[in-house]
This record gives C-alpha cells, sequence and structure tokens, in this order.
C-alpha cells in the first residue's frame, strides 16, 4: 500500500512497468521519410486499437487517482442508477471511437473501421 | 510505419510522441501548466530538457490571432487549423542525442492519462522541428 502523504497532485503517468502493448502497433517508431500526416494517421489507428481493447477486457475505469469527480446521481424510471462510473467512462470511450472512425475516414474513404464500431453505430438508436 | 531501429537513426534531440494529450485537455490553463510540468519531470529522468512544446488549441492560442480569428470561425475551420498547428502532439528537446534516444525507448507504451504513449525521434533539419524550436 502507498504510504499516505499530504495530498499531492496526482501525475498523469502510469507505472514504467506497465507498458502497453498492441500487437503489430510499435509504439517506438522510426519517423524517417514518414510525413506528418502519416503520423498522425497511425495515433489514430493505435488509439482505436486501444480503445477496442480496453472495451472488450472490460478495462475503462481509470485508476483512483486518475478519476475525474463523479457527476450527481443519475436514475432511469426504474430507479436504476444510470449514470454510475463504468456508464460514464464506457460511454465516453464509445465516443471518442466515433469521432476517430469518422476522422480517419475523412483522411482516408477506404478506411475499414473495427467491427465494434458497426456493432456500437447499430446499438445506438435511441434507447432512453 | 514501423518500428525504430536507435542504432541506426539516433541522430536528433527531438522526441515527438503522439497520442498523449487531446484538446480538450489543452483548454484549461491549470491543466495546460500540470501537463507541462508531469512532462518535464518525467523526461528530465532521461537528460536534460531544453524545451516542452504542446500546441495549444487556436481558441487558447492568442499567439496566433493576429492572422487568424477564431471568432470567425466555423468549427470545421478551427479543427483545420488546430491539426496545422499540430495539437495532440507533444515535443520535447534533450541537450544531446542520448537523453532523446533514452526517452524515446522508455516512455514507447507508456501511459499518460490513459493513453498510450507513441515515440518518435526527429531530425533536427526536420522542417517541422525548426518550426517548433527555431533558436536553436
Amino acid at each position: 500500500a502507498m504510504p499516505e502523504e499530504p495530498r499531492k497532485r496526482r501525475s498523469r503517468w502510469g507505472e514504467a512497468s506497465q507498458k502497453m502493448e498492441l500487437p503489430g502497433l510499435p509504439t517506438a517508431i522510426s519517423s524517417t521519410n514518414i510525413s506528418q500526416a502519416q503520423l498522425d494517421n497511425y495515433a489514430i489507428q493505435l488509439r482505436l486499437e486501444e480503445i477496442n481493447r480496453k472495451l472488450r477486457l472490460n478495462d475503462y475505469v481509470p485508476s483512483e487517482r486518475e478519476r475525474s469527480p463523479s457527476p450527481p446521481p443519475t436514475y432511469d424510471s426504474q430507479g436504476r442508477r444510470t449514470n454510475t462510473r463504468e456508464v460514464r467512462y464506457k460511454k465516453k470511450l464509445e465516443e471518442e471511437r466515433v469521432r476517430l472512425v469518422e476522422k480517419a475516414l475523412s483522411i482516408d474513404p477506404n478506411f475499414r473501421p473495427p467491427v465494434e464500431y458497426h456493432q456500437q453505430k447499430r446499438s445506438l438508436r435511441p434507447q432512453e | 510505419i514501423v518500428a525504430v531501429d536507435l542504432n541506426k537513426e539516433a541522430n536528433g534531440r527531438v522526441v515527438l510522441m503522439l497520442n498523449m494529450v487531446v484538446a480538450e485537455d489543452l483548454m484549461d490553463d491549470v491543466e495546460y501548466e500540470e501537463i507541462l510540468d508531469d512532462i518535464r519531470s518525467e523526461c528530465s529522468g532521461f537528460g536534460q530538457v531544453l524545451g516542452v512544446y504542446v500546441p495549444r488549441p487556436l481558441k487558447k492560442d492568442k499567439s496566433r490571432w493576429d492572422t487568424m480569428d477564431p471568432n470567425t470561425m466555423s468549427p470545421a475551420e478551427i479543427a483545420k487549423a488546430d491539426e496545422i498547428a499540430g495539437v495532440g502532439r507533444v515535443y520535447v528537446k534533450f541537450s544531446d542525442t542520448e537523453g532523446a534516444t533514452t526517452a524515446v525507448r522508455q516512455l514507447a507504451g507508456r501511459s499518460f492519462a490513459g493513453r498510450t504513449i507513441i515515440t518518435t525521434l526527429m531530425r533536427e533539419d526536420d522542417p517541422d522541428v525548426q518550426r517548433v524550436f527555431p533558436n536553436a
């Protein structure tokens, strides 16, 4: 357990021992003969893969020190809470994925969105 | 896009990091300063840091308002301007190549606010580097 010290501002850095590895997507990359646009596109691609993975593994709630303050609770008509931490962070990532796919498509019309993106689009029909 | 071979490409002092920040993180002044602090303190562990450059969105970057006025621009135009300015990128300049290559190696794949960092070493004569650190 971490010793309790006078509350220091949280750093945004994750542990050096917990590096993320995504198959086929190197993180230390060469910039030789690579355009700015190619670099930025690659960042989109990697982020999409990262989001897919987080959602697939249900690994989207940040550790306690990385969390932002919770908004007041909201409930549906059955009295079930609708904005739990899980719901909020999941929604945030899904929304980011939609933005990223749209951006990637605007750059490259042949871009193939992840399967999950289509599933999500289908499930985004109004429910509430 | 291929993995860097630092034995062949170790000729630069500027590290570019991607997938580390997004425009919305850079709007608030306090948050922006915290981000700069976080980057500076972590990178200092790899070598002497000469400069950290994190472009801000046009709405928060008054130095660009002499040529562009975000109040008269459409959201799409603002987004385009931010893209050209490199919003979302993080540049760190080290005093020597060794610090930069160590940072490229060590920071790749690290998480920053839940995002996995991509690192790359930039050549000194890269026009983008010259723009970011003009008096180098």
